[in-house]
């Protein structure tokens, strides 16, 4: 169980559950099987969204204008927030080395992101496609990918710090924020004196002799672009084409170098870098990165502090992940299968399914999407939101209230059973429950997914036994005992007896099963 | 009846009541943040005629600055770009104390938010909200957090996020839906009844006793699921519905924010709640913004002391409001101010002495030494620390601050 959602998202069937208690070994066979599986890419895309504060869609989107006219701006936010996503999966699910992540002028793009940044688009083809940048920015894989910096910005003088800072945290594992510091005598409103400080206070040194290097080596952005900036821009005729589709948030013209911004030479780590490709390179080889990243995948998967690891075995993970020419579904291997994530020996604690995942188990079990259209009909003068996916959106839905992040405000995940997620819970289990007997209805038995085993307007005990029996089956993944079922008979009948209703009573059971803690607490 | 939850609520009740003060049992708390990093010389700790200083004179704008008194509180007032500062004042200085110059050690905006709303100086300790909220086991949740800022610790069972536009009504109130474009008429399918409901209830509390028998090793996660489950269930079957009357929606606001905080309180739906400014604050350029800010969360504070007032609820419920640092001396060079590792906190209502104004700031708005006990500047004392002034509030509350800040002295200056 927890192997199958730690990789997929969701539980094991109730056969490869039986398969692993009959011969343990068989682990081996579905851990591979499940490494393979689609899902584990997209896992893979929730965990980097997490570590980067992606999926940001409480904050304001980039305007419908120009090209964009007429589109939903749930839809435009959410395309520039998932495309290094979209990178990260794409990579992983081409079975490429994780440090390619960093390399080659890849980016991800879709329909809305094509016109943001003027990038190729074939509107016959995916949803997502790979293009390239082709505006001579470096070659440095997420580092250079513009969707990404739209979310994480610099200020007038922040001076490119905080990306830097974050390309620190996610993959050396060192949020350099965090140290304490002490102001002293410097005048931090005064750019000189901060320039000299950051240079030679030993206060601000600590810090700043690691963090200005890194962040020298992003001088060619500019520090941001904001919604309300493309509107202003727009409105004017465009005085500054940077600020109108397609974007020029890579300006090596108009961005100030690393001179002008009073950093000294690119380097990370005291070895000096050229641009972010060099970076890039340079990253990959520091001897932190693997730990790191090892750390990271570990901590996300069960569920703990990265920082929580403990060092022997981030540093083993690390060694495993470096080793296999940085392959992630190797790391993934180890983590998963090591004693520590083990449910009955390890270290790790009871897991609680992330929001993620509960959408991803009832999706897998039932086909039901939780979709909703929050514009209900009118839409605010700067367009429509559009269709969201209740249980995984942020702004609208129930993402953060289930346990996830906004990746705005809420940034750190909680790992707890709490009621409104209990509530959350309840609410897509309905809606799925009732989707899939109008949905079922309307097929033939051996083309359904769950009531394969009855046609709807029977009552008879044998029939509604057998479905039952199999339906425990298919949701919870577990062979259904004499108790399971008399207790799924229990509930389907008193419904049944009070509404008169077949229809109705299989969507309560169903929703039922799909809030079983068996499918939230693994 | 008793539910399993009833019995554990009542066995809990001899030993977790808060142990400072019998009186303090049916405390409440409001924590305002505004986040972003608040310039605490447009109001709470005037600079104005000091050179060193660029304060609100310096953005442009109409109307006269000056300093107003009222009781020992001093503050920057300005009736027509900040009126609300001075109308809040006028009506709630009598229950408000402002302590200046508190130290948050850091220029980033994460690490002091958790600063401030913990008091601990590492990461990964629960916030004051949460530890006080999750002291009461007889409401269906300890605290609620409108703001997505709150970290919860060990306390998280009985913490809530309420969702950006406030979609935790959608789960409160059986009549509301969301349109599915998918679904005809929108949905929702299926609207169980209460009958229905309880059948449901009763099967899951089946499967998960049997799983809490046979998985020894998670039954402690079981049980907290139970124990959050039967919470679940009496938020969601109160009578009347709780969403019914609360706001959600592209229309969430400030005013929103009172009135779904005092609704929750007041119907006994937490005992704290964690919630935000809704303002910008962050003022790196167009640094005028504070005005706007600063007025429209003092006349988002008026309303909320208003509401408290008419029921009944002032003399139970204490507001903290704090931001996570304050903004430069002087305006940087793209008409900003950037970050300064000091700020303010406002606390009001009940248990705080009013009309008190404790700790400093110099004339570069560097925090002044204080003695800790009373919150007073002393050149023989110490950098005043959010863990100290959160303490001083933690006993207002009833709680146990050695268990709550061990190690840490206790603020007591502005504790009536």
């Amino acid at each position: 169980m927890r192997v199958s959602m730690a990789l997929r998202g969701f539980p094991p069937t109730a056969a490869e559950l039986s398969s692993v208690r009959a011969d343990p070994k068989a682990l081996d066979a579905l851990t591979d099987r499940w490494l393979d599986d689609p899902a584990f890419v997209a896992s893979v895309a929730d965990w980097h969204a997490e570590l980067l504060w992606l999926r940001h869609d409480t904050q304001p989107s980039l305007p419908a204008l120009g090209p964009l006219e007429g589109r939903p701006i749930g839809e435009i936010g959410a395309s520039v927030a998932e495309a290094p996503l979209q990178l990260v999966a794409s990579v992983i699910a081409a079975e490429r080395p994780y440090t390619d992540l960093f390399a080659g002028r890849e980016v991800a793009v879709d329909v809305h992101t094509a016109e943001i940044w003027g990038l190729p688009f074939d509107e016959g083809g995916a949803d997502w496609q790979i293009a390239e940048w082709t505006d001579g920015r470096p070659a440095g894989g997420l580092l250079v990918d513009s969707n990404l910096w739209m979310r994480h910005i610099s200020s007038d003088t922040n001076h490119h710090r905080a990306r830097a800072n974050l390309v620190h945290r996610a993959w050396l594992c060192e949020d350099l924020s965090a140290r304490t510091i002490e102001v002293g005598d410097v005048d931090l409103a005064d750019a000189d004196a901060v320039s000299d400080a950051v240079r030679n206070d030993p206060g601000c040194t600590g810090c700043h002799e690691t963090l200005d290097p890194l962040a020298a080596s992003f001088a060619g952005w500019q520090r941001y672009i904001v919604p309300a900036e493309v509107r202003e821009a727009w409105d004017a005729g465009c005085p500054d084409p940077d600020y109108c589709y397609p974007l020029g948030l890579w300006s090596p013209e108009a961005a100030p170098s690393a001179g002008q911004l009073g950093l000294p030479d690119a380097a990370l780590a005291g070895r000096p870098v050229t641009d972010l490709a060099d970076l890039g390179r340079a990253l990959v080889a520091d001897p932190r990165f693997a730990t790191c990243v090892a750390r990271q995948y570990a901590g996300w998967v069960g569920q703990s502090d990265p920082a929580e690891i403990p060092t022997d075995e981030a540093e083993r993970l690390g060694r495993v992940f470096a080793d296999s020419g940085f392959d992630l579904r190797v790391l993934a291997r180890a983590v998963v299968r090591s004693d520590r994530f083990s449910a009955h020996r390890g270290e790790v604690g009871p897991l609680i399914a992330r929001p993620e995942q509960v959408a991803r188990t009832v999706h897998e079990r039932t086909g039901f999407t939780w979709t909703a259209d929050p514009d209900a009909g009118s839409c605010p003068d700067f367009g429509c939101w559009g269709p969201v996916d209740l249980a995984t959106n942020a702004r609208w839905g129930f993402r953060d209230i289930a346990g996830g992040v906004d990746g705005y405000d809420s940034t750190h995940p909680v790992h707890a059973s709490q009621p409104l997620r209990h509530l959350a819970v309840q609410r897509l289990a309905e809606e799925a429950g009732a989707w899939v007997v109008v949905h079922e209805a309307g097929l033939p038995a051996s083309e359904r997914r769950l009531l394969r085993e009855i046609e709807l307007d029977q009552t008879g005990d044998r029939a509604v036994q057998t479905q039952l029996t199999r339906l425990h089956e298919r949701i919870l993944g577990e062979p259904a005992d004499p108790t399971d079922t008399a207790a799924a008979v229990g509930l389907w009948r008193s419904v049944h007896q009070a509404s008169g209703s077949t229809e109705r009573a299989w969507a309560v059971v169903i929703a039922a099963m799909l809030q079983a803690p068996e499918l939230g607490v693994y | 009846m008793w539910s399993r939850r009833s019995v554990l609520t009542a066995l809990a009740a001899s030993a977790l009541v808060p142990t400072a003060r019998a009186k303090t049992g049916d405390r409440k708390l409001i924590v305002v943040l505004a986040q972003g990093g608040w310039d605490v010389s447009f109001a709470l700790d005037p600079k104005l005629g000091i050179d060193a200083v660029h304060g609100p004179e310096l953005a442009p704008g109409a109307g006269i600055e000056e300093r107003r008194t009222f009781g020992s509180i001093e503050i920057a007032a300005n009736d027509v770009r900040r009126p609300s500062v001075s109308t809040y004042f006028e009506r709630w200085s009598d229950r408000t104390a402002v302590i200046n110059g508190v130290s948050v050690g850091t220029l980033s905006h994460p690490r002091s938010i958790s600063r401030v709303l913990s008091g601990h100086w590492d990461e990964g300790h629960p916030d004051l909200a949460a530890v006080f909220g999750a002291a009461d086991r007889a409401r269906p949740l300890g605290m609620v957090d409108l703001s997505g800022h709150g970290r919860f610790g060990p306390h998280a069972g009985r913490c809530a996020r309420w969702g950006r536009q406030g979609q935790a009504r959608a789960l409160l109130d059986p009549s509301a839906h969301f349109a599915s474009p998918d679904l005809p008429q929108g949905g929702p399918w299926l609207a169980p009844d209460a009958a229905e409901r309880a059948a449901v209830d009763a099967y899951l509390d089946q499967r998960a006793e049997s799983l809490e028998n046979s998985w020894q090793r998670g039954s402690g996660a079981v049980a907290a699921w139970r124990d959050s489950r039967e919470r679940a269930i009496e938020l969601r079957d109160a009578k009347p519905p709780l969403g019914s009357g609360l706001p959600w929606g592209w229309a969430a606001s400030a005013q929103g924010d009172v009135d779904l905080v005092v609704e929750l309180l007041a119907r006994d739906v937490c005992r704290s709640v964690l919630v935000s400014s809704r303002q910008r604050w962050d003022t790196h350029a167009e640094h005028a913004v504070q005005h706007t800010s600063w007025n429209r969360t003092f006349f988002a504070l008026d309303e909320l002391m208003t509401a408290l007032s008419d029921r009944a609820m002032l003399e139970q419920t204490t507001v903290l409001v704090v931001s996570e640092m304050t903004r430069t001396p002087r305006l940087n060079g793209h008409g900003g101010k950037d970050h300064w590792p000091w700020t303010s906190f406002l606390v009001a209502g009940a248990g705080v002495r009013g009309g008190v104004q404790l700790g400093g700031t110099d004339d570069e708005l560097r925090g002044l030494a204080v003695d800790p006990e009373s919150g007073l500047p002393s050149a023989t004392g110490r950098d005043l620390e959010p863990a100290m002034v959160l303490a001083g509030v933690a006993e207002i509350l009833g709680l146990d601050v050695r268990e709550a800040y061990p190690g840490t002295p206790v603020c007591r200056g502005f504790s009536a």
